[in-house]
C-alpha cells in the first residue's frame, strides 16, 4: 500500500468515535475524581506498603535494642544481640531507603517528556525491586547469631556449635552470594529467577526486555 | 493546581482531537471497556501534565507525548491479562466477512489496524504518528530519537506491512 493511500485509510471515518469519549464540563470533573482515586495513588500504593512493614519492622527492633542497652547488664549475649538487631536493621533500612527514593522518581515521572525517556524511567523503576531484595537478603546472618550468649558458645557443647558454625557460615555464603548474583545480567539463571518469584520476577523481566527494546529502538538518540 | 490550559478549553481540545485520542486507544488496547476506562485515563493525565505544556512546545506534539506515554504503560499493565490475537487468526475473519463489508476502505482500515496492533509498543508509536501526517522532525521530537532514526524505522515498517499485504492477497 502506497503512503497516501495509508494515510488515507487510517483517516476514514470510523463509526465507533462519535460514541466515544463524550465529555463534557460535568462529567469531565467526575472523570478527574475517579480517576485522582484509582491510577495515581494505585502507584505508589505497592511501595508505601513495603515502606510501612519495613519502618514498624526496624521500630520492632529499635524497642528490642533500646530495652536491651539500656537495661541489661553487660555481657557477650548483649553483644550479639544488639550487634545482630542492628545489622538486620541497617539492613531493612536500605530497603525502606531505596523504596522511599522510587516514590520520588516516580512522583518526578513527567508524561510530557519524550516517549523513550518517560517508558525508559517507568521501565527502570520496575527493575528497582532487584536492588532491594539484594539489600534484604543480607541481614539474613544476623537472624543465626542474635541468641548467642555465653553460656551457649561455652556450655552448648561441640554438636551445637558445629551447628552454629554451620548454619552461620552458610546463610553468610547465601547472603554474599544473593547480593552479588540477583542482578539484571544474571536473570536468565535459575537461582537467581527463584529469588526473585515471590516479588514479580514476570514484571522485572518485562521491564528489562522493554529497556532493551527500547534502547534498540533508539540506539542513535 | 495553576494550569495555563483554562478548563473549559481543555474540554474543547479534547473534543477536537478525539479521534487521536481513539486511535491511540484503539492501537493500544482491544477491548472495548478497557479502551474508554484508557481514553480516560490519559484525559486525566493530560489535565495532570498540563502545566508541563508550554508555549515553545506544539500542542500536539505535547499531547502525542502524554497521550502516547499513558498508552503505553496501561498497555504493558494490562498485557498479562489481555489476549492478544493473532494476525492470521483475524485475516481469517475478515476474509469470512468479505461479503458482509462493502466499503473497501473499512476493510482495509481494519486490516492496517490489525497490523498496527501486532507491532512492538514502540513500533506502534512511529507508525501511529507516521499515518497522522506528522513530520520525521516531530515525530522525532514526540519519541526522543534523531530524525534519520524515525526514517529507517518506518521504512522497515513500511516493508514489514508491505509483506503482509502480499501474504494476505496471496
Amino acid at each position: 500500500m502506497e503512503d497516501e493511500y495509508l494515510k488515507k485509510i487510517w483517516n476514514s471515518p470510523d463509526s465507533e468515535i462519535k460514541d466515544f469519549l463524550n465529555i463534557n464540563d460535568q462529567s469531565f470533573e467526575l472523570t478527574q475524581t475517579r480517576k485522582a482515586k484509582s491510577k495515581v495513588k494505585s502507584l505508589i500504593f505497592s511501595k508505601i506498603i513495603g515502606i510501612t512493614l519495613g519502618l514498624g519492622w526496624i521500630l520492632f527492633m529499635f524497642i528490642l535494642i533500646y530495652y536491651c542497652v539500656f537495661y541489661t547488664p553487660i555481657s557477650l549475649g548483649k553483644g550479639f544481640f544488639v550487634g545482630s538487631l542492628s545489622m538486620i536493621s541497617l539492613s531493612t533500612s536500605l530497603a525502606v531507603f531505596l523504596y522511599v527514593k522510587d516514590i520520588f522518581t516516580l512522583k518526578q515521572i513527567d508524561n510530557s517528556e519524550s516517549v523513550t525517556d518517560t517508558q525508559l524511567k517507568l521501565a527502570s523503576l520496575q527493575l528497582s525491586i532487584i536492588k532491594s531484595v539484594r539489600v534484604s537478603w543480607l541481614q539474613l546472618p544476623f537472624y543465626t547469631t542474635w541468641y548467642l550468649n555465653y553460656e551457649l558458645i561455652m556450655h552448648g557443647g561441640i554438636i551445637f556449635r558445629i551447628v552454629q558454625i554451620l548454619v552461620t557460615g552458610l546463610t553468610t555464603w547465601f547472603a554474599i552470594w544473593a547480593f552479588r548474583n540477583i542482578n539484571y545480567q544474571n536473570l536468565n539463571k535459575k537461582r537467581v529467577r527463584n529469588l526473585l518469584q515471590g516479588v514479580g520476577f514476570y514484571s522485572v523481566t518485562q521491564a528489562l526486555d522493554f529497556i532493551k527494546e527500547i534502547d534498540n529502538f533508539g540506539n542513535d538518540r | 493546581m495553576n494550569n495555563p490550559i483554562d478548563r473549559k478549553e481543555f474540554v474543547k481540545l479534547i473534543q477536537e482531537n478525539k479521534g487521536i485520542i481513539f486511535k491511540i486507544c484503539n492501537s493500544y488496547c482491544h477491548n472495548k471497556e478497557k479502551r474508554e476506562d484508557l481514553a480516560q485515563e490519559i484525559v486525566y493525565q493530560l489535565w495532570r501534565s498540563s502545566h508541563s505544556f508550554h508555549a515553545n512546545l506544539k500542542f500536539s506534539t505535547w499531547m502525542y507525548r502524554v497521550a502516547l506515554n499513558v498508552a503505553i504503560s496501561y498497555y504493558r499493565k494490562s498485557k498479562r491479562s489481555d489476549t492478544m490475537v493473532s494476525l492470521s487468526d483475524n485475516l481469517i475473519d475478515i476474509e469470512n466477512e468479505d461479503d458482509d463489508i462493502e466499503d473497501e476502505y473499512e476493510k482495509n482500515r481494519k486490516l492496517l489496524q490489525q497490523f498496527i496492533n501486532e507491532l512492538k509498543e514502540l513500533d506502534r508509536t512511529l507508525i501511529i504518528l507516521f499515518l497522522e501526517a506528522k513530520s520525521y522532525m516531530e515525530i522525532a521530537e514526540i519519541l526522543g530519537m534523531t530524525e534519520t532514526n524515525v526514517a529507517t524505522k518506518i521504512y522497515r515498517i513500511k516493508d514489514q506491512l508491505k509483506q503482509k499485504t502480499i501474504n494476505f492477497i496471496h
